[in-house]
């Protein structure tokens, strides 16, 4: 079927279209939560914010001006997941690196259905899981903002000026937050396994 | 030359330098294999990020759940937005609080300011102006009526088209929710209200013009699909085929309706499309398809009701894209004789569409179609010039085309059909399998098996949503407690100098399985290493198609843990023979071998070494060194050039064996064959013994000569020389006289022979086993009974099990 472009669904949903509001959370919905889950390494708070987020687009829908609704959505989330996160912070001592209601914070049982074609076998998964694990706790040591730049820039493929554009912040200041990322990343990230024996 | 170091490396891997330092740090590493590695190493590091997904499905609860709260809580833009007007007017405050923004940025020259301002503060108010005129008598409507349920569809449909094309509405990837649907078809409703049952009201036929409508100009004269009720995909994994059939509900006007269907980006068969009404059939009439000029992939059907309301219709149509395959996972005991084995199946959509709520079934087995179904969804048109088919008829694709389109593509859908769910695929078949339709969630899905004469239907319990590009996992079975032979296999020639594992079982009922073929797929299997259910990886083979009753070797690959090590410890040549010039012309090379088997496993272990001797001529001498029986090697010849031992070693230990192998060389060959036939006569036995495995029957079965001397010669020797009474039992003509004897295993000649009776029979048969055998002799110069004449002959019969008599 012929992809509309974020343009005309929100056009639609404007003109009074709710099926396009629909269509807008369906399309972005599994970045978003991608998003949301990484930046706040919690499946519950991150489903929070994803709802949180997308009632702000409904809520301000129409103040959204360009065609491509990615930038301005993950501006949204983002500011939706720090926000978020601060106020859990003020309020409760809760370890990140032990999300509740989901033994791996991010894989949870639900999802064991739709695992893509490369399902990994179990001892595969063993060494996968440790690698998320090791991903996310050298994630979670990043600052939000670098966290935030590098995790679109890196996994969403977002440009920098896109980048800029969610994060309300220059070009360059992207540019020092995905350096400052990646070099610590590379400092907390194990070097691969060296090569055959 | 400096190097670079690692932040420089990671600018350059994340494209964070200017073009200027780029261009030189890509001079380095052009020439610095140092940096080259540095880097390499780098990304191999960062590599690891790509263990997490970038996105993260939510759950269709999830979905509802932010829909309806947003519903709930509307926004202060879209509340009360129904209204066209609104929505414009909405659209204008929206534009001038963007334009505000933009105006409110330093960059904007003053005069620009000014002028943006008075411009579009006219054309709003032109504008709304103009929409309010227009609309005007719908503001006074407090209820919702056609107007207000057709206006977001002409003006949604209008903006959502508006980058595509002006003569179709689209329909999004997502569906959109019914009631847009229902909205969409109200528009084309007529506003006669009358009696309806059950959502639909029954009009005259003579309400309908004759002639139907030239093909719409605009979308609001189309009916559009809506979000399907029910899907049911019928996956033929050999051809890359999927029949998809789901039903829906359309909003039929009275009188003609056109109905739009659009595939593009999708990989359907356009020719294979289907419309079929699920009620009122004789009050709706699909009369035919027609391919819009100009338009790429948009079908559109032309119906006659005679009904007005929602009417249920089934759509049925072949596409590609969708896949499964089947792997498996077991796991062995501790002991490794008995295996749990689970399976699954992974259904793979790359349709460019996704099937919500729907039932999936998977064929195995082979179909045969003439066009492939990609080929066919690829085409410019469904029929037309670039797809030229005389044979259909369909020579164009700017015309309406007549109803045989349809009945071309029924006819391909029943051969499939007939495999799959209803008919025959070439009147062979009968015998439909169940098309299930289940609602809810069990939680775990279940696969419902059906056998098919040549074919094996899967359907999935339940219904699944089976999304664009994703893939689903599902579990097929869950067998415990399978009994394994686990055996290593030694095999120089076939396998290399490792042993590889094999693990076999049965496809039946004795296994715990024989219910359904197994479809072919990859098998890991496991074992369990204590009671903690520990796991050890033990290997991985594929499965082929294995029917009921079929036994399943799986091949696990080399085993680490378990080696076969053969030592040649001497080598000779002797018996040379020489032509008449004293040339050799034939010998015997002589080999000595000592073989090891370590076993470092904690479990005994069943080993089958095979020994090529690259020559058909050659002859062995094996040394056990076992001190009991349990450990003693079985040897036989497996066939002409292969020897083959069987051993238990017991855990953690080695065992040694040691033959030597002679092989006859050209002319030695000849002495060689010699000594087998010598051998074969030697080992050749015949002899009187009431426990032998060889019983021969013999009768007189003629009165004409009462008694009838017989002489039978086994290999020229008489074994058996006596007098047969055709009277010698209690009945006549029913007396079997059994000789036994004792037979080693081979081919014997067989001479009877009647001196009195006037009659021979030479013939020959084979020992293997245990056989019985009769010798009759007829005699019947008259006719008797109805039956003869008979001349004088002996008949002999031999059957590998006891023989009843009448």
């Amino acid at each position: 079927m012929t992809q509309l472009t974020d343009r005309n669904l929100m056009d639609a949903y404007l003109a009074g279209e709710n099926g396009a509001f629909e269509a807008l959370v369906r399309r972005h919905g599994a970045a978003v939560l991608g998003y949301l889950v990484k930046m706040t390494h919690n499946k519950d708070h991150a489903e929070d914010s994803f709802q949180e987020t997308f009632q702000k687009v409904h809520e301000h829908a129409a103040t959204f001006t360009g065609d491509n609704l990615k930038p301005w959505l993950f501006k949204i989330a983002t500011n939706t997941a720090i926000g978020n996160w601060r106020k859990e912070k003020k309020h409760a001592a809760v370890s990140l690196s032990v999300p509740v209601g989901c033994p791996d914070g991010e894989h949870c049982p639900t999802l064991e259905s739709t695992l893509p074609a490369n399902t990994p076998q179990p001892h595969e998964k063993l060494q996968l899981d440790e690698q998320r694990r090791t991903v996310r706790a050298a994630l979670d040591k990043l600052p939000e903002k670098q966290r935030a730049a590098l995790i679109l820039n890196y996994y969403h493929k977002l440009t920098y000026h896109q980048i800029a554009e969610s994060l309300d912040c220059s070009v360059n200041t992207v540019k020092t937050h995905i350096f400052r990322a990646l070099k610590k990343m590379a400092a907390l990230l194990p070097n691969p396994a060296g090569g055959i024996e | 030359m400096n190097h670079l170091n690692e932040d420089k490396l990671i600018q350059y891997a994340f494209d964070l330098l200017d073009a200027d330092e780029r261009h030189a740090a890509q001079q380095h590493l052009d020439a610095c294999g140092d940096c080259r590695n540095a880097l390499a190493a780098l990304k191999a590091k960062f590599a690891a990020m790509d263990a997490l997904d970038a996105d993260e499905i939510p759950a269709d609860a999830l979905i509802t759940r932010t829909i309806t709260q947003c519903k709930q809580k509307p926004g202060t833009e879209v509340t009360g937005s129904r209204h066209p007007v609104a929505n414009v007017w909405h659209r204008v405050i929206a534009s001038c609080r963007s334009r505000s923004t933009l105006l409110s940025q330093p960059n904007i020259p003053p005069y620009r300011r000014v002028w943006v301002q008075w411009s579009a503060a006219a054309a709003a108010v032109a504008l709304v102006c103009v929409l309010f005129l227009q609309n005007l008598p719908d503001t006074r409507v407090k209820k919702p009526d056609p107007m207000w349920a057709k206006h977001p569809a002409s003006e949604s449909g209008d903006a959502l088209v508006a980058k595509k094309d002006s003569d179709a509405i689209q329909i999004p990837a997502t569906p959109l929710p019914d009631d847009r649907m229902a909205a969409l078809s109200t528009a084309v409703r007529s506003d006669k209200q009358a009696a309806f049952t059950n959502g639909v009201r029954v009009v005259s036929a003579d309400e309908i013009p004759d002639v139907p409508p030239f093909a719409p100009a605009s979308a609001i004269e189309l009916v559009v699909l809506p979000k399907p009720d029910k899907t049911q995909v019928t996956i033929y994994n050999s051809k890359d085929l999927t029949l998809v059939r789901d039903t829906r509900k359309l909003t039929l006007k009275p009188g003609w309706n056109w109905l739009q269907f659009m595939w593009a980006n999708t990989q359907i068969d356009p020719t294979s499309l289907s419309l079929t009404p699920l009620s009122h059939a004789d009050k709706v009439d699909i009369q035919l398809i027609s391919y819009p000029a100009r338009l790429k992939d948009i079908g559109r059907w032309l119906i006659r009701s005679e009904v007005e309301g929602a009417v249920p219709f089934e759509i049925t149509y072949f596409a590609s894209g969708l896949s499964w395959r089947a792997f498996y996972m077991g796991t062995m005991n501790e002991d490794e004789t008995t295996m749990d084995l689970k399976g699954y199946v992974n259904v793979s959509n790359n349709s460019g569409q996704d099937f919500e709520n729907t039932q999936t079934r998977l064929i195995v087995g082979e179909t045969r179609l003439t066009e492939e179904i990609r080929t066919l969804a690829q085409r410019r048109y469904p029929y037309g010039p670039d797809i030229m088919d005389d044979k259909e008829g369909l020579i164009s694709h700017e015309i309406n085309y007549p109803r045989d389109w349809k009945d071309i593509s029924n006819r391909r859908r029943d051969l499939l059909l007939g495999a799959g769910i209803a008919g025959s695929l070439d009147g062979r078949y009968s015998g439909a399998p169940i098309v299930y339709w289940w609602d809810g969630d069990l939680g775990v899905k279940e696969i419902e098996k059906t056998g098919l004469s040549e074919y094996f239907l899967y359907t999935i319990e339940g219904t699944e949503d089976l999304t664009n590009q994703w893939t689903k996992r599902l579990p097929s079975f869950d067998v415990n407690d399978i009994p394994v032979k686990s055996l290593y296999k030694y095999d120089d020639d076939r396998y290399g100098k490792q042993p590889v594992r094999f693990v076999s079982f049965k496809n039946d009922t004795e296994h715990e399985l024989g219910e359904t073929p197994i479809p072919e797929g990859n098998i890991k299997i496991y074992r369990n290493l204590n009671d903690a259910q520990n796991l050890s990886y033990v290997g991985g083979s594929n499965i082929k198609y294995i029917p009921v009753n079929e036994d399943i070797e799986l091949n696990l690959g080399p085993a680490r843990l378990v080696k076969v090590e053969p030592v040649l410890i001497d080598q000779k040549t002797e018996n040379h023979t020489f032509d008449p010039k004293g040339n050799i012309d034939g010998w015997d090379d002589i080999e000595t071998y000592k073989v090891t088997i370590a076993n470092t496993r904690d479990i005994p272990i069943d080993i089958e070494i095979t020994w090529n001797m690259g020559t058909d001529a050659w002859e062995l001498d094996y040394v056990d060194t076992a001190s009991t029986a349990k450990d003693a090697i079985t040897y036989k010849k497996h066939d002409k050039n292969r020897a083959r031992y069987m051993m238990t070693v017991r855990p953690k230990s080695e065992k040694v064996f040691g033959h030597t192998i002679r092989k006859y060389r050209q002319k030695r060959i000849e002495v060689y064959i010699e000594k087998q036939i010598e051998q074969e006569q030697e080992n050749k036995t015949f002899t009187e013994d009431k426990n032998g495995n060889f019983t021969l029957y013999v009768s007189n079965q003629s009165f004409a000569v009462n008694p009838v001397d017989i002489q039978v010669f086994v290999d020229g020797k008489k074994v058996i020389s006596e007098k047969f009474d055709v009277n010698g039992g209690k009945m006549p003509q029913h007396n079997w006289i059994p000789f036994h004897f004792k037979v080693n295993p081979g081919n014997y000649d067989l001479r009877v022979e009647s001196k009195k009776g006037k009659a021979v029979l030479n013939t020959s048969f084979e020992i293997k086993d245990k056989h019985w055998a009769v010798i009759d002799y007829w005699n019947y110069p008259k006719v008797t009974g109805g039956a003869g004449p008979t001349p004088p002959s002996f008949t002999f019969n031999i059957q590998n099990k006891p023989i009843g008599f009448q």
